[in-house]
């Protein structure tokens, strides 16, 4: 086990850590609210800004959980769960906003259009569903008609 | 309704004039696009998929044990016991939202492939519909490459997590380094083993390189054969039989292009896409044409690495 430090030290740095995650999300959505949804407004340039610093603090929050695990400092290791959950889910919701930014949302027209074709065939399919059954009345009916002829 | 039927009577004779063949070729150009699209995006999901540092077995239980024992635990809270032995946290098991948004993307590619696998009932609508199909099918083309570009210009680091585990080694090998009860001959072997530590580091970063070049590769090709269905759906009332075999070789060609770590990953995809083309008597028809590489695909013998993969974005 690998654990040298103070558990003063080893608190003051996942406090830093922890301190620089919640500065961070509060950047994303002042009203404490991550969700993609929310993250829909901001740049593209600032969003991928946010992720590269969550995307740098992930590693170190798991790094102290490492420590605070070897040095048996368990209330820490529940913060720092907490603390990486909160990274993990802040950086999915990051990385999504700016997935919807900049490839998925592209061209929603078209995405439209896909939409509209599907319906036109659906559409066309019941159509000819009605025009087979139209002509397997009439085939009966023909038949009918020389049957009583 | 006697307009509608005579409309629909005009749009079933517009079906006639296009041949079972050209049918064929989109609807096969349709469904490896999509199929390609999809195992590149679901590559993409996996290198950013937020892993955590790992350690050995028994290492983990001896902690997991002292946990138990020394911190303040109640055992009447199920719930918490059971997150802590399983590691389990209710937030990392729900779909995350960028789970969603892949799942959105992927929808796109099959809601796609799904117009153009009905290539009989948009016969229907006449020929005029599978040009307005092309559109969006040519907008998902420039996704697959827009999503390479991104990859290649801002890569994800999905192997942080031994990163930390060496980093946690290097530091700890610096304050023994450090301690002045250290002797000399104990520093030489904590910079032979520090040394060690680097190239650790380095076969990291490569495997690294390789796992984004690779899923890079698959959405490049995916983008590649966007485009070729794009332009079959230009000339679909030229092409020949000919064409059909060869642009259908091209597409399922890519199953033996891929290394053998991706095997486990393509099996499941390479075993429905032959049970789709034996459930389709021209489907069936077409593939029995076929030169022998798909065939072997299809028999799932062991994939071997026959064109090196390119990682140019």
């Amino acid at each position: 086990m690998s654990n040298s430090r103070s558990n003063g030290n080893l608190e003051s740095g996942s406090d830093a850590l922890i301190d620089r995650l919640q500065t961070l999300i509060d950047t994303l959505a002042p009203q404490s609210n991550s969700s993609a949804g929310s993250l829909q407004g901001l740049s593209t340039a600032m969003l991928e800004a946010v992720e590269n610093q969550l995307n740098d603090i992930l590693p170190m929050l798991q790094f102290e959980l490492m420590d605070a695990e070897d040095a048996g400092e368990w209330e820490q290791v529940d913060r720092l769960n907490d603390a990486i959950a909160t990274c993990k889910s802040a950086l999915n919701a990051v990385r999504a906003a700016i997935l919807r930014q900049t490839v998925i949302n592209y061209r929603p027209q078209d995405i439209a259009e896909i939409k509209r074709i599907r319906a036109q065939i659906d559409a066309a399919a019941r159509t000819q569903q009605r025009l087979a059954a139209l002509l397997q009345v009439a085939k009966f009916i023909r038949r009918l008609a020389f049957r009583i002829a | 309704m006697i307009r509608q039927l005579l409309v629909g009577l005009l749009l079933g004779l517009t079906l006639g004039a296009c041949s079972q063949e050209e049918r064929t070729i989109l609807r096969l150009s349709a469904y490896g696009f999509s199929e390609q699209a999809v195992t590149a995006i679901e590559s993409v999901r996996a290198i950013y998929k937020l892993s955590s540092p790992t350690r050995p077995p028994d290492e983990s239980r001896s902690l997991l044990v002292n946990r138990l024992l020394q911190s303040k635990v109640d055992f009447r809270d199920v719930r918490r016991i059971d997150t802590i032995i399983t590691g389990a946290r209710p937030s990392e098991t729900q779909t995350s939202e960028l789970d969603e948004a892949f799942n959105d993307l992927i929808a796109q590619y099959e809601a796609t492939a799904a117009i153009f696998n009905n290539i009989e009932k948009v016969g229907l609508l006449g020929s005029g519909a599978i040009s307005d199909a092309a559109q969006p099918a040519r907008s998902l083309t420039v996704k697959m490459s827009l999503l390479a570009k991104r990859l290649s210009q801002d890569p994800p680091t999905p192997l942080d997590p031994a990163r930390v585990v060496l980093s946690r080694r290097l530091r700890d090998l610096r304050r023994r380094y450090d301690d002045p009860k250290t002797t000399e001959a104990e520093r030489r072997e904590i910079q032979t083993q520090v040394s060690q530590q680097i190239d650790e580091w380095l076969q990291v970063d490569a495997q690294e390189r390789q796992l984004l070049c690779e899923t890079t590769a698959r959405l490049v090709r995916a983008a590649e054969t966007g485009q070729q269905l794009s332009t079959l759906i230009d000339q679909y009332r030229s092409v020949s039989f000919d064409k059909v075999v060869n642009t259908v070789t091209q597409l399922f060609g890519t199953a033996s292009s891929l290394t053998g770590r991706d095997y486990s990953l393509l099996t499941a995809r390479i075993q429905r896409l032959d049970s789709a083309i034996k459930q389709d008597p021209t489907l069936n028809a077409i593939a029995n044409e076929l030169p022998q590489q798909f065939w072997r695909t299809s028999n799932q013998q062991p994939l071997t690495e026959t064109r090196s993969l390119q990682c140019q974005p």
